[in-house]
C-alpha cells in the first residue's frame, strides 16, 4: 500500500505553518516501506504536475492548520468527498494555484479536477491558537502535537478507509486540561462546504 | 533633458543639480477631487451605473476595480483601481541582517518566485561593494529568463486567454462567436488551425488543448529553473555575489532540453495571438481602443552582461546599457533616457490616495553620485500604514502611486522590447536583431523549423497589443536564455566555474538599489544599511506602478487610464445583462499581480496578518 503524508501551509505564520513544520519533524522519523512524507506547501498546479509523475498512491493524508472560527486546538478529520464546484470556480482555483496561493482547498479542488488523487484522501487539520508572524508553533499547539501525531498515526495506518461519518467531539472544558482535552471532529467535506 | 516636471537639470557632462531659485523645489499642491458631476449623472440617468469588479478574478492576489459607466453612451466615466491586500515586507525587513532581504522579500510574490530574491541580491551587491563572477551572472540570467517564459505562457493561456475563448465570447458577444466559426485563419502555417472558432475553443479554460498545453509547459519551464536554482518559488541558492551552488555541463544540458521545448511553443503562441488580434480588429476596429492609454512607459532593464556588470551605482549607467533589455523611460512615445541613474532620480512614491500617512524626513538629499533626490524617493520614503478616509475621492488603495517625473508609467515584459528597440544599443545580437522600429528574434529549430519572428512597435497600444507582445516576449526571453546558455557553456569549457564571490556584511552606512525586472516589468529594491542591519527597505513592483491610484494631481494610474479610455463594445439588451468584458480584458491585459503590490504593515513591530479591504460599500 502506498501512502503519502503531506503538509500544506505557508511558512513563518506560527500555528498556521503546522503543515510544513510538522513535515520537517516527521521526516526525521523512520517510516515503513510504502509511506512517504512530503511538503506540498506550494502551488497546487505544480503539485498536480508532481503527483502525475509518481506511481499512484492508495491513500493521501494532508495535514495543516485551518482557521474555521472554532475553538483553538480543535482537531478535525475529514474525508475528501471528491465533489467539484462549477467550472468557473475550478478555473478560479487553478488561477490562484498557478499564481502561487498555497491552500488545502485549492489543492483538493485542482488535483481532483486533474485526476491526481486516489479515492482515499483524508485531511487532518487543526484550529490555530496563533496566526501571526512567527517561525515556530505556539506553546499551546506544541502541547497538542503528540495528540495530533497520534491521530495522524491512526489515520494513515488504518487498514481500511475510516468510516466517512464517524464523529468524535471532545470539548475543551478547561485550557488547563490540555493536552488531553482536544476536539476531534470528522465530517463529510464536500466542495459545497 | 529627461525631466519636464522634476526640478532637476543636467549640465553638459550629465551632472544633475537642482534648478535654482525655488525654496522647496520638490513641493507640490494636492488637487482635490470632486464626484459631484458623477453623482448628478447617476441620479438623472438610469444608464449611468456604478460597476464594481471585486475581486477582479483570474489575476494573482486581490484587486478590486470600481467604475462608473454610461451604458447608453458606452463610455467609462470613472475608474478606480483598488489594491485590497495589505502585507508587510518593508517593515518586516527593518532592523534585520541585510542577507535576510533575499529570502524574505522573495515571499512578496509566489508567481515571481525568483525575481525579488535576485533584485535583493543586486541591492546588497551595491551596498556591499561586490560583484558575482561571470558564471554567477549567467545563471541568474538563465533562471530569470526561464521564469519569465513560464510566467508569460501562464498569462497568455491560463489568465488572459480565457477572455478570448469560445466559452467567454459566447456569453458576451454571440455575434463574434458566429463570425469566428466562419472565419479562416491567416497563420495556419504557424499554429496549425484552419478555423478561428476551433482555435478559440482550444482556449477554453480547463478543457481547451491550448490551455492544457500551456499548463503543462509551465511545469517544463519550472523544471528548467530548478535544475539551476534547486527550488521554485523562493529559491534559496541566491546570495549576494552570485549563487550558492555549483553547476555542471550536465545541469546545463538538462536546462537546454527544457528550453528548446519553449522555443516551439513560442512559435505557436505568436501565431495564436496574431490570429486573435487580427480577428478582433477586423470584426470591429473599435477594439483597437480597448485598453489604450498614453505611450508613457518605464523599465529598469534586466539580464546583465556577465563581463560588464560590476554592481556599482557609479557605473550603473554603463552596465545597465549592456543588458539584454535596455533600461529606459518613454514619454509620449519618445525615449527620454536609458541611464539607470536618471531612471532612479525620476522615481517618487505618493500616498495621497493610499492608506498611508505621509512621512516628514528627507535623510538623503542626494544619491551616492551627488544628484538631487526627492523626499518622495524610495531611499527617503517611510512606510506608515493607516486605513482611513475610504472613498473614491480620498483614499482607496493599499498601493502607493509611484510616478516617474510625476507621470504615470506603464511597464511590462513588452516595454523591455520597446525600450531596447528605441535605444538601439543591444550589444548581444546572436539571436536578436534590431531595426529602427522592430526586434527580429531568431527562434531556433526544435521539432518545428527555425523561425524569425519580428516584433514591431505597434501603431496603436491597447489590450490586444499587450497580449500579442507578450507572446513575442516568450521568444525574446527564451532567446536571451539560449544566448546566456552558450556563454555559460563557454565559461565551463574554459574551466571558469566560479559562481559566487566571498563577502562580509559592512558595518558602515551604505545605500544600494537593485535594478531588475519581474515578469511584468520594472522592479526595484532600495536598501539602506547601517551597523550591519537594514535601516530602510523599499520595493517598487510593476503592479505597484500600474495598479496605482490617482496621484496628488488627480491623474489616474495606468489601469485607471486604460479603463477610462475603453469603449463599451459588449452587446447587451438590458443594463442588467452587462458583464463588463471590455473592462476586464483591459485590466487583465496588464497581467495584474497584486501580492507584490502592497507590502506594508506592522502593529508594534509585529506583522499581524493579511488584511483584505473590500471595495464594497465605498462611495
Amino acid at each position: 500500500m502506498r501512502i503519502l503524508i503531506a503538509g500544506v501551509g505557508y511558512s513563518n505564520l506560527s500555528d498556521m505553518s503546522l503543515g510544513p513544520l510538522l513535515i520537517e519533524l516527521l521526516t526525521q522519523r523512520a517510516w515503513p516501506e510504502g509511506v512517504e512524507i512530503d511538503d506540498l506547501s506550494y502551488g497546487p498546479v505544480f503539485i498536480c504536475h508532481s503527483l502525475g509523475e509518481r506511481p499512484a498512491y492508495d491513500r493521501i493524508v494532508l495535514i495543516g492548520a485551518v482557521s474555521r472560527e472554532e475553538a483553538p486546538g480543535t482537531i478535525r478529520r475529514f474525508r475528501w468527498a471528491h465533489e467539484l464546484p462549477s467550472t468557473d470556480e475550478i478555473q478560479a482555483r487553478v488561477v490562484e494555484a498557478a499564481t502561487g496561493v498555497t491552500s488545502l482547498e485549492n489543492l483538493l479542488v485542482v488535483s481532483t479536477y486533474f485526476k491526481r488523487l486516489p479515492a482515499d484522501v483524508v485531511v487532518l487539520e487543526i484550529e490555530p491558537f496563533v496566526d501571526t508572524f512567527g517561525a515556530t508553533l505556539s506553546d499551546d499547539l506544541n502541547a497538542l502535537l503528540p495528540a495530533f501525531i497520534e491521530e495522524l498515526r491512526r489515520v494513515w495506518s488504518s487498514p481500511d478507509p475510516l468510516p466517512l461519518l464517524e464523529t468524535y467531539r471532545f470539548i475543551i472544558a478547561n485550557p488547563a486540561d490540555r493536552p488531553t482535552g482536544w476536539i476531534i471532529r470528522e465530517a463529510d467535506w464536500g466542495a459545497s462546504n | 533633458m529627461c525631466f519636464k516636471n522634476l526640478p532637476i537639470e543636467f549640465d553638459a557632462a550629465g551632472r544633475a543639480s537642482l534648478i535654482g531659485g525655488a525654496k522647496d523645489p520638490f513641493a507640490y499642491q494636492r488637487k482635490d477631487i470632486s464626484r459631484d458631476e458623477i453623482r448628478k449623472l447617476m441620479e438623472q440617468n438610469g444608464f449611468v451605473r456604478s460597476m464594481d469588479f471585486d475581486p477582479v478574478t483570474r489575476i494573482a492576489g486581490a484587486l478590486a476595480f470600481h467604475t462608473t459607466v454610461d451604458l447608453k453612451q458606452r463610455k467609462v466615466l470613472e475608474a478606480a483601481s483598488m489594491a485590497t491586500l495589505f502585507r508587510g515586507y518593508e517593515v518586516i525587513l527593518k532592523g534585520r541582517d541585510p542577507r535576510d532581504a533575499i529570502f524574505i522579500s522573495s515571499r512578496a510574490c509566489g508567481v515571481c518566485g525568483g525575481v525579488h530574491a535576485t533584485c535583493a541580491s543586486l541591492a546588497l551587491e551595491m551596498a556591499f561593494g561586490i560583484k558575482p563572477p561571470p558564471l554567477g551572472i549567467v545563471i541568474r540570467n538563465l533562471a530569470l529568463s526561464m521564469e519569465f517564459v513560464w510566467d508569460n505562457i501562464m498569462h497568455l493561456f491560463m489568465l488572459a486567454g480565457p477572455d478570448y475563448s469560445e466559452e467567454i465570447i459566447k456569453r458576451t458577444d454571440r455575434w463574434l462567436w458566429d463570425r469566428a466559426t466562419q472565419t479562416s485563419t491567416k497563420f495556419e502555417h504557424i499554429h496549425g488551425y484552419k478555423n478561428v472558432g476551433a482555435m478559440l475553443t482550444d482556449l477554453n479554460p480547463l478543457s481547451g488543448k491550448l490551455y492544457l498545453h500551456g499548463l503543462e509547459l509551465t511545469r517544463v519551464a519550472r523544471e528548467g529553473y530548478v535544475t539551476l536554482m534547486s527550488k521554485y518559488p523562493h529559491p534559496e541558492t541566491i546570495v549576494p555575489g552570485g549563487v550558492s551552488h555549483n553547476v555542471t555541463v550536465q545541469s546545463f544540458n538538462v536546462f537546454r532540453n527544457r528550453l528548446m521545448r519553449m522555443f516551439d511553443f513560442a512559435k505557436t503562441a505568436i501565431g495564436i495571438w496574431e490570429e486573435i488580434t487580427n480577428f478582433f480588429y477586423e470584426a470591429n476596429p473599435e477594439y483597437k481602443k480597448v485598453g489604450t492609454r498614453p505611450l508613457n512607459f518605464a523599465d529598469t532593464g534586466i539580464w546583465d552582461d556577465p563581463f560588464a556588470y560590476d554592481g556599482t551605482y557609479e557605473n550603473c549607467d554603463d552596465w545597465g546599457e549592456r543588458r539584454w533589455a535596455t533600461p529606459g523611460v518613454i514619454i509620449d512615445g519618445k525615449q527620454v533616457t536609458t541611464k539607470l541613474r536618471q531612471i532612479n532620480l525620476g522615481i517618487e512614491e505618493f500616498i495621497e490616495h493610499s492608506f498611508y500617512e505621509p512621512w516628514t524626513g528627507h535623510p538623503h538629499k542626494t544619491d551616492p553620485s551627488g544628484s538631487p533626490l526627492s523626499p518622495n524617493h524610495p531611499w527617503n520614503k517611510e512606510t506608515k500604514p493607516k486605513a482611513e478616509g475610504t472613498n473614491w475621492r480620498e483614499k482607496y488603495s493599499w498601493s502607493t502611486a509611484p510616478r516617474w517625473d510625476r507621470v504615470a508609467v506603464e511597464t511590462g515584459t513588452f516595454i523591455r522590447m520597446w525600450n531596447t528597440v528605441l535605444a538601439g544599443k543591444l550589444p548581444h545580437q546572436r539571436f536578436l536583431e534590431l531595426t529602427e522600429n522592430s526586434m527580429r528574434i531568431t527562434i531556433p529549430a526544435y521539432e518545428k523549423p527555425e523561425m524569425i519572428a519580428e516584433w514591431k512597435i505597434p501603431d496603436q497600444w491597447n489590450a490586444f497589443e499587450r497580449n500579442l507582445s507578450r507572446a513575442y516576449a516568450v521568444a525574446y526571453n527564451a532567446a536571451v536564455a539560449y544566448d546566456n546558455w552558450l556563454i555559460g557553456m563557454d565559461l565551463l569549457k574554459k574551466g571558469d566555474s566560479r559562481v559566487s564571490t566571498p563577502f562580509e556584511v559592512p558595518k558602515t552606512n551604505r545605500l544600494g538599489v537593485g535594478f531588475w525586472g519581474a515578469g511584468r516589468g520594472w522592479l526595484t529594491h532600495h536598501i539602506e544599511i547601517d551597523k550591519g542591519a537594514i535601516v530602510n527597505y523599499q520595493i517598487i513592483t510593476p503592479s505597484t506602478l500600474m495598479a496605482s491610484p490617482m496621484d496628488p494631481w488627480g491623474s489616474p494610474g495606468p489601469y485607471e487610464e486604460a479603463v477610462l479610455a475603453t469603449p463599451i463594445l459588449e452587446q447587451f439588451e438590458k443594463p442588467e445583462d452587462f458583464k463588463g468584458i471590455d473592462i476586464l480584458r483591459t485590466i487583465r491585459s496588464f497581467d495584474p499581480c497584486m501580492p507584490c503590490t502592497t507590502h506594508i504593515y506592522a502593529g508594534d513591530q509585529v506583522v499581524t496578518q493579511d488584511v483584505n479591504t473590500c471595495a464594497c460599500g465605498v462611495e
